[in-house]
C-alpha cells in the first residue's frame, strides 16, 4: 500500500510547530515543578493573560497539528521497507492503544480521560515505535 | 530466501551506505535485505543484479520453506 506523504522538509516544520505549541502549553506545568507553586495559584498566567482563556487549548491543538505533520512527511530516503516498518508501527499502536483502552476499561469502569490522552498516546507510540524499528530492524 | 548481497557487495568494495545511496534506497533497507528480513521488491532486485552486473537468479536463491 502507497500511502500519499508530505515531503521531507515538512518534518521540520511539523517539528518547529510542535516546540513553539508544547513549549506555551507545558509553561504552566514545567513552572510548578520547578518553584513548586501550584499552577492555580495564577502565577503563570501570563499567556492566558496576554492571549485569552482559551489560548493554552488552541497551543495544545498546535503541538499535536505540529506531530501530525511531523508524522506524515517523508523520510530523507522513502522506500518499500520504510513504508513496512510505518505500516507496521501504525499496527503496533492500534493494538497498543486499543489494549490500553480495554486494560483501563476493565479495571476501572467509571474512567473519565479527556480526549487529548488518547491523541498524544497514539502518537507518541507511533513515533517511538516507529524510531525503535528503523534503528534496531 | 537467501541472497549474496553482502558477498557482492564486498567484492565491489562497498559499504551498506554507499551501495544504499547508489540504489537509491535507505541503509536499512539494504542492512535488512542482507539480514534475511525484507525481500525485495522485484524492481529492486533487478536493480540490484543490473547495478552487480550478475543475474536476479544468482543473487537471490528460493528455499525450500518459501
Amino acid at each position: 500500500m502507497k500511502l500519499r506523504m508530505l515531503p521531507n522538509w515538512f518534518k521540520k516544520l511539523g517539528f518547529i510547530i510542535f516546540l513553539i505549541g508544547a513549549s506555551v502549553s507545558m509553561y504552566e506545568g514545567f513552572m510548578e515543578g520547578l518553584t513548586g507553586t501550584p499552577s492555580d495559584s495564577g502565577q503563570f498566567d501570563s499567556v492566558k493573560n496576554y492571549l485569552g482563556e482559551k489560548a493554552i487549548h488552541w497551543f495544545d491543538i498546535l503541538s499535536i497539528l505540529g506531530m501530525i505533520i511531523y508524522i506524515f512527511s517523508k523520510e530523507k530516503v522513502e522506500d518499500d521497507y520504510i513504508n513496512k516498518l510505518r505500516l507496521e508501527s501504525y499496527q503496533i499502536t492500534a493494538l497498543l492503544g486499543l489494549s490500553v483502552t480495554i486494560v483501563l476499561y476493565t479495571f476501572s469502569e467509571d474512567i473519565k480521560l479527556t480526549l487529548d490522552y488518547f491523541i498524544i498516546l497514539f502518537l507518541w507510540t507511533y513515533l517511538i515505535t516507529f524510531a525503535i524499528k528503523k534503528r534496531l530492524e | 530466501m537467501k541472497n549474496l548481497i553482502k558477498v557482492e557487495r564486498a567484492r565491489h568494495n562497498l559499504t551498506q551506505g554507499a551501495l544504499a545511496e547508489k540504489l537509491g534506497v535507505s541503509r536499512q533497507t539494504i542492512h535488512a535485505i542482507e539480514t534475511n528480513k525484507f525481500n525485495p521488491s522485484v524492481t529492486l532486485a533487478i536493480k540490484m543484479a543490473r547495478f552487480f552486473e550478475v543475474t536476479v537468479e544468482y543473487l537471490f536463491e528460493i528455499e525450500e520453506n518459501d
